[in-house]
């Protein structure tokens, strides 16, 4: 597999682990009931899925060539460049 | 492992200021056209703005990735960024998609098994509605002639039900 489909898999997997994770804390949280055992459930995808991406990695796995560490970096940064786009586009709204 | 990991990394952080610059280009690009469409007036123009503040920091990235020599930023890592926030955000959206899919597929109508909504069929509002105004008026001292509460004069509330 070519260094960009391994980081691509490799980031696809961090996104989704932590979407569960969170999703799964916030399910269980305030879930009732059925919802709230589907909000376990979550959580332990999420854990599965951090614990094959950190088995594939950190423990010297398929995936530990690539530049993941500061590829999650960019993540961060594409995030907060665009969280820095929209204030100051409702700050200009807003100051109009 | 993962934190004596992180602990010992030396962070390359141009891929951060790298894909800083282009989030933010496509951010204000995407909010300016919105507003420049569907604004007016001063919001149009303001939307105008964040176009050329977009195209700005678009243009400035791309010249110092690609054209400047010697180039800011390296191509080769603009690119794995570009990929690597990419994947995460089709991660996102399939973790979004599987969490939805799972909560619309669980059965969690049991969660409201303590509402009986047999009684709610069963009810007659007007009925209640009727001793609610009963139990105003008593409130009130005993006026029952109240038409529910309506300041308008009593002919007024007739005409109303007749129409």
């Amino acid at each position: 597999m070519s260094a960009e489909m391994t980081l691509a898999l490799t980031l696809f997997t961090v996104g989704f682990a932590i979407v569960l994770l969170g999703m799964g804390a916030l399910v269980a949280y305030y879930g009732s009931k059925k919802t709230r055992y589907a909000g376990f459930g979550f959580i332990l995808l999420g854990a599965v899925a951090t614990g094959y991406w950190n088995s594939q990695s950190f423990a010297g796995g398929a995936w530990a060539e690539v530049a993941m560490l500061d590829s999650m970096l960019a993540v961060a940064g594409g995030f907060a460049g665009a969280i820095v786009g929209v204030i100051i586009f409702l700050v200009a709204i807003i100051k109009s | 492992m993962f934190t004596t990991e992180l602990l010992g990394y030396l962070w390359n952080f141009e891929f951060f200021v790298a894909a800083f610059l282009f989030g933010l280009g496509l951010a204000t690009l995407g909010s300016g056209l919105f507003t420049a469409y569907f604004g007016a007036g001063k919001s149009q123009q303001i939307g105008f703005g964040l176009i050329v503040m977009a195209i700005l920091v678009l243009g400035l990235q791309y010249h110092q990735t690609y054209i400047a020599d010697p180039a800011t930023f390296d191509a080769a890592n603009f690119r794995y960024g570009l990929i690597a926030a990419i994947a995460a955000m089709v991660g996102m959206g399939a973790g979004m998609f599987a969490v939805l899919f799972i909560l619309m597929k669980v059965d969690t109508v049991d969660d409201l098994e303590d509402l009986d909504l047999e009684d709610l069929e069963d009810l007659d509002l007007d009925e209640e509605l009727k001793k609610l105004e009963e139990e105003l008026a008593a409130a009130d001292g005993g006026d029952v002639s109240d038409d529910g509460g309506d300041d308008a004069p009593t002919e007024d509330a007739d005409k109303e039900d007749k129409a």
